[in-house]
């Protein structure tokens, strides 16, 4: 190898490997907290202050393999009433926000929001069995209803439903979950 | 922050090497998009399946489907258990519909052309700025515009018969294997049109020379599900089926016995058949134009004929026997035998054989079929005829050239024969709309493409060609929204009988009058209040909105039909004919079989753009995404023509090149191709692969019926010295055999 050959590859080794320390790095420290949405929905308003229960907005999942997100419609049920004229509202933010929402509604546009917990596609879970067998949104989601912005709290690869599964004498077929 | 993320700061960081390494592993970014509904929407839960019926509209036979949605997305069609012509059964053609809905390459929004007519490159365009100059264009044409559409029925065929008369348009369709010779046969043998259905399943013998129903015809899957109960349906005994054809078709292959028949003469076979039927007796007196007046067939005697149409004499005696002495028999034909230039006679030689079994409204003979149940709902669609095409193609190169063309669902620059030149002669009109959301060769011609919703996006109905049973009417309803729809600056698609509805209220006067409904689902809802308010048939109900929900749920309306009377036979004019062909046989001596595919049919529909259905073997010869040329193995020998080697045929109207492919199942004389194949646009999956056998095709034209004789190409075959591997299962390794183990048989003896 020729000197300068010698100094490329030193030289590209050392720009991938700072490259990975920065990824890293950037992952750990941005991973704190979830990602960025099209409106910044609270759950901590929804759940910690004004008690609303996981249910009454993801209403399918006490009954399908999704629990579904709520429909532009279904949010406009309260925030008709609870918005920038109300004299109650009175947060800047949460006004701002708010008008993102009925600017989806009145525009009849769906919103995008990005996605937190992902399944692969070879991946079949039902919220239901696990709703019914009686655990809590929180075991697997953590304390959604105190986080201002969702982040993934398990890392729920198959590690981790196996572990699981084990502990709770659930069944560990590879049909139960890929089918 | 997600593994995505991490991978696009690699990337602007400078040295995208990461970014390029990984991008391809994980979750797909589109995963990552959850999506609110604007509206609760009553029938949709993220996760649960919802079927919806609706009817196939692309594969020419209307089966009834039902629809698998989960999402907001269509994922599995299936057969409609209700619908009476294919009671739950379907067609790889109509399960790839998926294909053609999300196809990659859809039209996504209108478009006009760069700079020039053909450019191949266009500019997206939004509705609104392209509708107005449209509509200016067409009413400044009035009486000088030309629509071209495949042959289509039911509130479309309705729709169209209105806006061509009313805008003073002529109405072209397009069927590229013209099957006038078979109606025709069929309105003066039977009285009707309406070819009928041929009731399989409870006959005891069929007999069908050229006939491959259970591939191609109008409805195969109707006719497969009813071969599957003449075989072995439950409380009767197995019929038989002969059958006689050019080659060996899947068709041929499910019968107890094929014998190949030299092209062209399968008429004089079916009266030979005849005459054996008849046994000494006379002639019935409604039969005697096709033996020119003679009160015997003796000219036809097996003996007599065994040579010219190859087939032995003692199997004509035997089949004539057995279709005699069953207790019920059915006589069916069509495919290559009618694209003959005796195509007509021949067609009646082979339905008046039924005439002779006296089997017509008989259980397991021939059914007329039961009339549209809408009085002002055509169940028929009127087809263009070749010489009809011929003589507007000539009239434009002459000069008289329409200001207006428009296109939907038709593809006759590929369809037609090459030496009609039909792209070039087109090309002259000034002003040419398509409303394909394909581009195919035709829509590449157009200055405006105004691209049409899928069939499962958008409103339509269908009577269906087969079906003595019920008056039936199939509702397409839109299971799924537009895939490409109007929203955030994409302009999207839009049915074409909107769009036509539409301009019709726009331009007044008579047009809108004809066509007082502003959509499809419009039209077809006072349609359903018609049927609603004849209380009888498969759904009921006092109240119109229930009734209509009942229909779509249905996937349909029908009720038992009446049994239809046939007209007297009328024979006249249909004189024994022998072939005649595009050139002789000394300069082009092998017969050109065009096949349309059970797969890819004959090529004009999207077909071809379907990966599925490009990658699913050819029922007999295991061959995908290629065009080959069958040829008896002796034909090969005798011109030293090994397998794989790209051998050239030529006609008298142009050339193909393919690999030869062995195939016992074809006589001597005969080359077969199949169709499908040969684009030259329609997409990434279609595009310059394999040939399209129906451009060297000779514009022989039947004289009777004005069709074109799509049998009656001969042409030559020579080597070119290149070789290739025709892509197939069949043959590829040898079979696997272990003559040293042990063979051990499972048997019940302990």
């Amino acid at each position: 190898m020729t000197p300068r050959a010698m100094r490329l590859t030193i030289g590209a080794v050392v720009v991938v490997f700072g490259l990975l320390v920065i990824g890293g790095v950037a992952w750990v420290s941005l991973a704190a907290e979830g990602p960025e949405q099209p409106i910044e929905f609270m759950h901590s308003v929804h759940v910690e202050q004004n008690d609303i229960d996981c249910v009454f907005c993801h209403r399918n999942v006490e009954t399908g393999a999704e629990a579904t997100i709520p429909a532009v419609e279904q949010c406009m049920f309260c925030h008709n009433v609870i918005n920038g004229e109300n004299s109650r509202v009175t947060n800047p933010l949460h006004i701002a926000e708010i008008a993102k929402l009925q600017a989806h509604w009145e525009n009849k546009e769906p919103i995008d929001w990005v996605r937190v917990h992902v399944m692969p596609d070879h991946v079949r879970f039902v919220h239901a069995a696990h709703i019914k067998a009686g655990f809590e949104c929180a075991t697997c989601h953590g304390d959604v209803g105190s986080m201002e912005r969702v982040k993934q709290v398990r890392s729920l690869n198959m590690g981790d439903c196996v572990s699981c599964h084990r502990e709770n004498n659930a069944p560990t077929d590879c049909t139960i979950c890929h089918r | 922050m997600r593994r995505r993320d991490v991978l696009k700061l690699a990337g602007a960081s400078g040295l995208g090497l990461g970014a390029v390494a990984f991008a391809g592993c994980g979750t797909p970014d589109r995963e990552f998009h959850l999506q609110s509904p604007v509206e609760i929407p009553e029938d949709m839960v993220t996760g649960l399946d919802n079927w919806y019926a609706s009817i196939c509209q692309d594969t020419g036979d209307g089966c009834g489907i039902i629809v698998r949605v989960n999402g907001g997305r269509a994922r599995k069609i299936e057969g409609n258990p209700d619908y009476p012509l294919n009671r739950g059964k379907s067609s790889a053609k109509a399960q790839a519909a998926l294909q053609s809905l999300y196809n990659p390459d859809r039209i996504p929004n209108p478009m006009v052309p760069r700079r020039v007519r053909g450019s191949g490159r266009y500019h997206f365009m939004r509705w609104d700025d392209v509708l107005p100059e449209f509509q200016e264009k067409l009413v400044a044409a009035q009486g000088n515009i030309v629509m071209i559409t495949e042959p289509v029925n039911g509130h479309l065929g309705m729709i169209l018969e209105r806006f061509t008369q009313n805008i003073g348009a002529r109405w072209l369709t397009f069927e590229p294997l013209e099957q006038s010779a078979v109606r025709q046969a069929s309105q003066q043998v039977f009285g009707t049109s309406r070819v009928p259905q041929f009731d399989i399943a409870n006959t005891d013998y069929v007999l069908s020379i050229g006939g491959n129903f259970l591939e191609g015809g109008d409805a195969p899957v109707h006719y497969g599900r009813a071969y599957g109960e003449f075989r072995q349906g439950e409380g009767r005994t197995r019929g038989t089926f002969a059958h006689f054809d050019t080659h060996l078709t899947m068709t041929a292959a499910s019968a107890d016995e094929w014998h190949p028949v030299n092209p062209g003469t399968e008429g004089i076979l079916a009266l030979s058949i005849a005459h054996a039927v008849l046994d000494g007796r006379a002639v019935p007196a409604a039969l005697r134009p096709l033996t020119g007046g003679q009160e015997t067939l003796d000219a036809y005697a097996a003996d007599q004929v065994a040579a010219e149409t190859g087939v032995p004499a003692e199997v004509i005696r035997h089949v004539a026997l057995d279709f005699a002495a069953a207790p019920t028999a059915v006589a069916m034909g069509g495919g290559s035998a009618a694209g003959h230039t005796n195509g007509l006679f021949s067609m009646a030689a082979i339905f008046a054989l039924n005439l002779l079994k006296g089997n017509v409204g008989q259980a397991g003979g021939v059914l007329l079929n039961a009339p549209s149940p809408l009085p002002n709902i055509p169940a028929e669609a009127p087809v263009t005829s070749f010489q009809e095409w011929e003589a507007f193609l000539s009239e434009v190169e002459g000069g008289q050239v329409p200001q207006v063309l428009l296109i939907h669902g038709a593809n006759p620059v590929f369809g037609l024969p090459g030496v009609l030149n039909a792209s070039d002669i087109l090309d002259r009109i000034p002003y040419i709309v398509s409303f394909s959301n394909v581009l195919d060769e035709t829509t590449a011609l157009s200055d405006l493409i105004l691209p049409d919703h899928h069939y499962l996006e958008s409103w339509g109905t269908s009577i269906p060609k087969v079906g003595a049973e019920y008056a039936t009417i199939g509702i397409q309803q839109p299971v799924v929204r537009p895939y490409h729809q109007e929203f955030q600056g994409e302009a999207g698609s839009r049915a074409f009988a909107d769009v036509l509805l539409s301009l019709a209220e726009q331009i007044g006067g008579p047009l809108a009058e004809a066509l007082p409904w502003e959509t499809m689902q419009e039209a077809i809802r006072a349609s359903a209040d018609e049927l609603q308010a004849r209380g009888d048939g498969s759904v009921t109900s006092e109240d119109p909105e229930v009734f209509w929900m009942s229909v779509l749920q249905r996937g349909g309306w029908w009720v038992r039909a009446e049994g239809v009377e046939a007209d007297a036979p009328d024979l006249s004019g249909l004189t024994a004919a022998e072939p005649e062909f595009s050139s002789d046989a000394s300069e082009y001596p092998y017969h050109l079989v065009v096949t349309p595919s059970v797969l890819l049919g004959d090529g004009s529909g999207s077909f071809a753009a379907s990966p599925w259905l490009q990658s699913t073997s050819d029922p007999m010869t295991t061959g995908v995404w290629s065009t080959w040329i069958a040829l008896s193995p002796k034909t090969m020998a005798a011109l030293g023509i090994q397998e794989n080697d790209i051998v050239r045929i030529t006609s008298n109207s142009g050339s193909l090149l393919g690999p030869a492919y062995p195939y016992p199942g074809i006589g001597e004389g005969v080359v077969s191709v199949p169709l499908g194949q040969g684009h030259t646009e329609l997409g990434r999956y279609a595009e310059n692969r394999g040939e399209n056998a129906l451009r060297i095709l000779a514009p022989v034209v039947q004289e009777q019926t004005g069709a074109l004789a799509w049998s009656a190409t001969r042409v030559r075959i020579a080597r070119t010295g290149r070789r290739t591997r025709l892509p197939r299962i069949e043959g590829i390794t040898a079979p696997v055999q272990m003559p040293d183990e042990k063979t051990f048989q499972i048997t019940n003896e302990s």
